[in-house]
């Protein structure tokens, strides 16, 4: 459906994006993960078509956008990350301003306007000015201006940055729903487990460029298939952890008195192990967990940083 | 661009109160300069004449006839008194002996004064160009009795039926008169008129240059940014909001005209069918300016700063506060030409106080919307280098 080829941008000597590959297929979620400046606001507002690119293309269903954006345009929701809207207008005011830029007019438009502010949540507020809403309620509308002529493609940047947990449920719920509707998604978040819970398919930006892509599953084993075993003791367990040092299947052992931290790239047979030891040196265990490598440690170890740097 | 005029339509509630802002302060600066008219004043200047001498008393006659001038008579202690009061802006101490003196090229009138300035300053050409007549009357006087047979008459009355003479002719009977007739019967300058034309033009910029300036906010709002990704046309972005701002500055202005004729009662001459096109070409002007201008800003506050500046200054120089006859400067103008207000009022005030047709203003309309093109299609330039940014 969309597909982008060495997408690259220059501001003066600063070069944000360097080179971008990133095809959508219909149907699909995406997720544009990345820390603060690697690329993602600006290769959105390449898709977008608010900015040029310096160099590469984008094809929207096999056209290009750059020699024709009007096709892309039409079909395409943009969920800005600041809210744009008119303050002064209502809600209602503005679902009918934005429905209109979409050639939306006359009865069809009243019906969008109904439809989507069900869908965010929002009717009985319509009639309010914007700038008397909560944080949460001005996002919502700011998705709903989006929403109202049905796009193919909808492009949402960080939706849920600064608002409370209900309104955050009511937007991710929406977005699934969308998507379970046949809407192709691009969703870019600082927040891991938004996009865990959303996206087919991650892409994770670094420095402008695309350093990993894959679903989350692939993206995790791509990086390590270690796992992390963590023991405590009730009491100083020295003497039990050192056994453990000898054990082939079994990387590397950190023993600090009371809890034993174990790395491993096969866990089987290791909770029998630990029990059986325990028994043995006589030791009681309070607690076991095993850690699985998550995007967090995905992106850390790409790219040295913590994804919210 | 249907959508951005519905747009407009619907903040109109915001635009609104800046237009009956701007309005309301039209209005009361009309009625404040209407309150106050213009009456001529008279410069007050004292005279001592200690000599009273025919020439002295003639002197007398000759300045108190001078137009825009009263000479009042007083003693010496008194004039020094009223100088100090600045009662009169000075006064001239003719000393006894004066005529005596004239005889002797030793004759001496000196000014009482607190200090010289612009109005005491005329004081020496004045009574230097007075004493002047009086004395090529007097000496012209002599002669003529010199060759009359005195035995005969009565020396006095002849003297003073000569100066009666001369100074009929003095006033009706100058050999050479001349006039001067303006083919067209132009009316004079009316200062309440200047007065309503200078500041609807005035507070109308505001209007129109906040108005215009919307873009901005609009980028501060991001709605800009979104109108810009969605099937709206850059064109229809930037007429529809130059339409709505035309629409909302044309209102004003017009408005300013049909309330000032009859809310202060000031009789319009010409068509105001011409003075509608005037008023399109000068809100379609300054409404480019205002896109212009918005380039050189990144936000409403930096333009509400810098507004008011060139607003004035360009009002100052373009002759909204009083008429460009007064000015002298080349400079100033020189520069008054580059200011749209100085085409607009000078064709409203050819059309509306002059009576003049649309042939005599038709440069100043061309000059109008010539300006508004350049201004617009630098605004367009400008806007589009930095959206691309």
């Amino acid at each position: 459906m969309l597909s982008i080829q060495g997408l690259k941008k220059s501001y003066g000597e600063v070069k944000a994006v360097k080179g971008v590959d990133i095809s959508i297929e219909k149907g699909e979620i995406i997720g544009l993960l990345g820390p603060n400046g690697a690329g993602k606001s600006t290769t959105i507002s390449m898709i977008s078509t608010l900015l040029k690119p310096d160099a590469g293309d984008i094809f929207f269903k096999g056209e290009s956008i750059q020699k024709n954006p009007k096709s892309l345009q039409r079909v395409l929701g943009v969920v800005p990350q600041d809210i744009a809207l008119y303050p002064s207008l209502s809600g209602y005011e503005n679902l009918k301003f934005w429905g209109s830029a979409y050639g939306l007019k006359g009865a069809e438009l009243k019906k969008r306007i109904d439809e989507v502010s069900e869908i965010i949540g929002i009717k009985e507020r319509l009639k309010d000015r914007v700038e008397k809403y909560s944080g949460g309620m001005k996002r919502r509308i700011n998705i709903g201006a989006a929403l109202l002529h049905q796009p193919e493609l909808l492009i949402m940047d960080e939706p849920t940055v600064g608002i409370d947990p209900q309104s955050r449920n009511h937007i991710l719920e929406t977005i699934k729903e969308l998507n379970d509707r046949g809407m192709t998604i691009i969703y870019t978040s600082h927040y891991m487990e938004e996009v865990e819970f959303l996206c087919d398919r991650i892409y994770i930006m670094d420095e402008g460029v695309v350093i990993a892509n894959g679903t989350k599953d692939e993206l995790v084993e791509s990086v390590s298939k270690e796992r992390k075993v963590i023991v405590e003791f009730d009491e100083d367990a020295e003497d039990v952890c050192h056994a453990f040092e000898t054990l082939e299947q079994v990387d590397q052992v950190l023993c600090e008195k009371e809890k034993m931290t174990l790395l491993t790239t096969s866990s089987e047979g290791i909770m029998q192990k630990i029990i059986e030891l325990s028994a043995e040196k006589k030791k009681d265990i309070i607690s076991i967990d095993v850690e699985k490598p998550n995007l967090e440690s995905v992106f850390l170890q790409l790219t040295g940083k913590a994804l919210r740097d | 661009m249907i959508a951005i005029l519905k747009l407009r339509w619907m903040k109109l509630r915001d635009d609104s109160k800046l237009m009956l802002f701007m309005t309301g302060l039209t209005l009361i600066m009309i009625a404040v300069f209407a309150s106050i008219g213009y009456e001529p004043t008279e410069t007050k200047i004292g005279l001592v004449d200690e000599d009273q001498s025919p020439i002295t008393i003639r002197l007398y006659d000759v300045l108190n006839h001078l137009e825009g001038y009263e000479i009042i008579l007083y003693d010496l202690e008194s004039a020094k008194e009223a100088v100090k009061e600045d009662d009169i802006e000075g006064a001239f101490y003719i000393e006894k002996g004066f005529t005596t003196q004239l005889q002797t090229g030793s004759a001496q009138i000196q000014r009482l004064l607190i200090s010289e300035n612009m109005d005491n300053m005329q004081m020496v050409n004045l009574i230097d160009s007075s004493l002047k007549k009086v004395l090529s009357e007097y000496q012209f006087s002599q002669v003529l009795l010199n060759n009359l047979d005195l035995n005969q008459l009565d020396g006095n009355a002849v003297l003073k039926n000569i100066l009666a003479t001369l100074d009929e002719h003095w006033t009706y009977k100058q050999p050479v008169t001349l006039t001067a007739k303006t083919l067209t019967e132009e009316k004079n300058y009316d200062a309440i008129k200047h007065s309503v034309i200078g500041f609807s033009l005035f507070f109308a910029m505001f209007t129109i240059v906040f108005g215009i300036s919307d873009i901005l906010v609009e980028k501060e709002q991001n709605t800009w940014q979104r109108q810009l990704i969605s099937p709206i046309s850059k064109f229809s972005m930037i007429t529809g909001n130059m339409l709505g701002v035309f629409v909302l500055g044309f209102v004003q202005v017009s408005a300013m005209f049909i309330l000032s004729k009859y809310l202060f009662k000031v009789q319009w001459e010409g068509s105001m069918l011409v003075l509608l096109i005037v008023v399109a070409a000068f809100v379609f002007c300054v409404a480019s300016m205002g896109m212009m201008l918005s380039n050189f800003v990144s936000t409403m506050g930096q333009l509400s700063a810098i507004s008011p500046v060139i607003l004035t200054g360009t009002a100052m120089l373009g002759g909204c506060f009083w008429p460009l006859e007064i000015v002298t400067s080349k400079v100033l103008l020189f520069l008054s030409i580059l200011t749209p207000q100085r085409w607009a009022i000078e064709a409203i005030e050819k059309l509306l106080i002059h009576g003049y047709n649309i042939s005599a203003i038709t440069n100043n309309i061309i000059i109008l919307f010539g300006m508004g093109m350049v201004y617009l299609l630098l605004g367009t330039l400008l806007l589009n280098r930095k959206a691309l940014a």
